[in-house]
């Protein structure tokens, strides 16, 4: 979707950002964006904290929420597809190589 | 509220999700409220058993805390010890919604919230008579996937749903790519990739 949503609005993107903190994903906001994510599950309640203030001084308030909100619904969809056994499609199993994921690593 | 939240944005999330933690208590299709939010209690401790003796515990912190390591043979042997698929589906709803409405409340600055009370009455053991065994390891109405894996137990499904619309954005709503809600879509899409790759999820 990530990828395709880049593509529908002629926004460049470098899914390796998705797995490497130090790639640049070319997206608005997109490095305090994956800061913020990555700090909000399981990271440092500090890192959090100033994760936080700098997507809200980067993007703006409702960024914030939107950020949470959104990681909100895919630590839901994550567990559901996870624990029911949702089949992964071959669609998705094309970017594998995009994101440097091995097959193995595919339920 | 965090001070800086645009409180129309939050007003609009709180609406759904005030009402789902009211509500995680209640009695549901194969839970009594008092089952439920000790799978609540499970879900947000950081120190959950892993192998409870009792397999709705276990399914319960498996689900919330490990849900990657989740196999065919694991969903098969909770059945063995008395979890029938139902049951289970149930115990993944309310697990997942949990994760969902701390990790925004988180998100955004907010305090934990007050556990859930339980609410009296029994659970209804309504069976879906068309929810069948498909390509997953819970009976599903229609093939399986994301949206549809719940359908064993309408209620978690519809709860499911309505959090994903106020959280995300609604099933319908997935197919417009050039989407903007506070984010754009290609940001809200980095969000949700990196939260997949953090939960050692594909999807």
């Amino acid at each position: 979707m990530l990828r395709a949503s880049a593509h529908a609005t002629g926004q460049a993107i470098d899914l390796r950002a998705i797995t490497d903190r130090a790639t640049d994903p070319l997206i608005d906001a997109g490095i305090g964006l994956l800061a913020f994510v990555t700090a909000l599950i399981g990271g440092d309640p500090s890192d959090l904290d100033n994760a936080r203030t700098a997507l809200r001084d980067a993007a703006g308030p409702d960024a914030v929420v939107r950020a949470a909100a959104v990681a909100g619904n895919f630590q839901m969809m994550n567990r559901i597809v996870d624990a029911t056994g949702v089949p992964i499609g071959p669609s998705m199993r094309a970017i594998a190589a995009d994101l440097g994921l091995e097959a193995a690593d595919l339920a | 509220m965090h001070p800086d939240s645009s409180f129309a944005v939050l007003e609009a999330i709180d609406v759904v999700i005030d009402r789902q933690w009211s509500t995680l208590g209640a009695p549901g299709l194969w839970m009594t409220g008092e089952e439920r939010t000790e799978i609540v209690r499970i879900a947000r401790s950081r120190q959950a058993p892993v192998d409870a003796d009792d397999p709705a515990a276990a399914a319960a912190s498996l689900a919330a805390h490990r849900a990657a390591t989740i196999t065919a043979d694991t969903v098969d042997e909770l059945e063995s010890r008395g979890v029938r698929r139902e049951h289970y589906v149930e115990i993944v709803g309310v697990v997942s919604r949990v994760a969902a409405i701390e990790t925004f409340d988180r998100g955004i600055g907010r305090p934990a919230r007050p556990a859930p009370p339980p609410l009296p009455g029994v659970p209804s053991r309504h069976v879906v008579a068309a929810a069948k065994r498909r390509a997953g390891w819970v009976p599903t109405v229609d093939a399986i996937s994301p949206p549809t894996a719940l359908q064993a137990v309408p209620p978690e499904a519809a709860a499911q749903e309505a959090l994903h619309g106020a959280l995300y954005l609604s099933y319908p709503g997935m197919a417009d790519l050039a989407a903007v809600r506070g984010l754009s879509r290609a940001q809200m899409e980095l969000v949700a990739a990196r939260v997949s790759y953090l939960n050692d999820c594909f999807f």
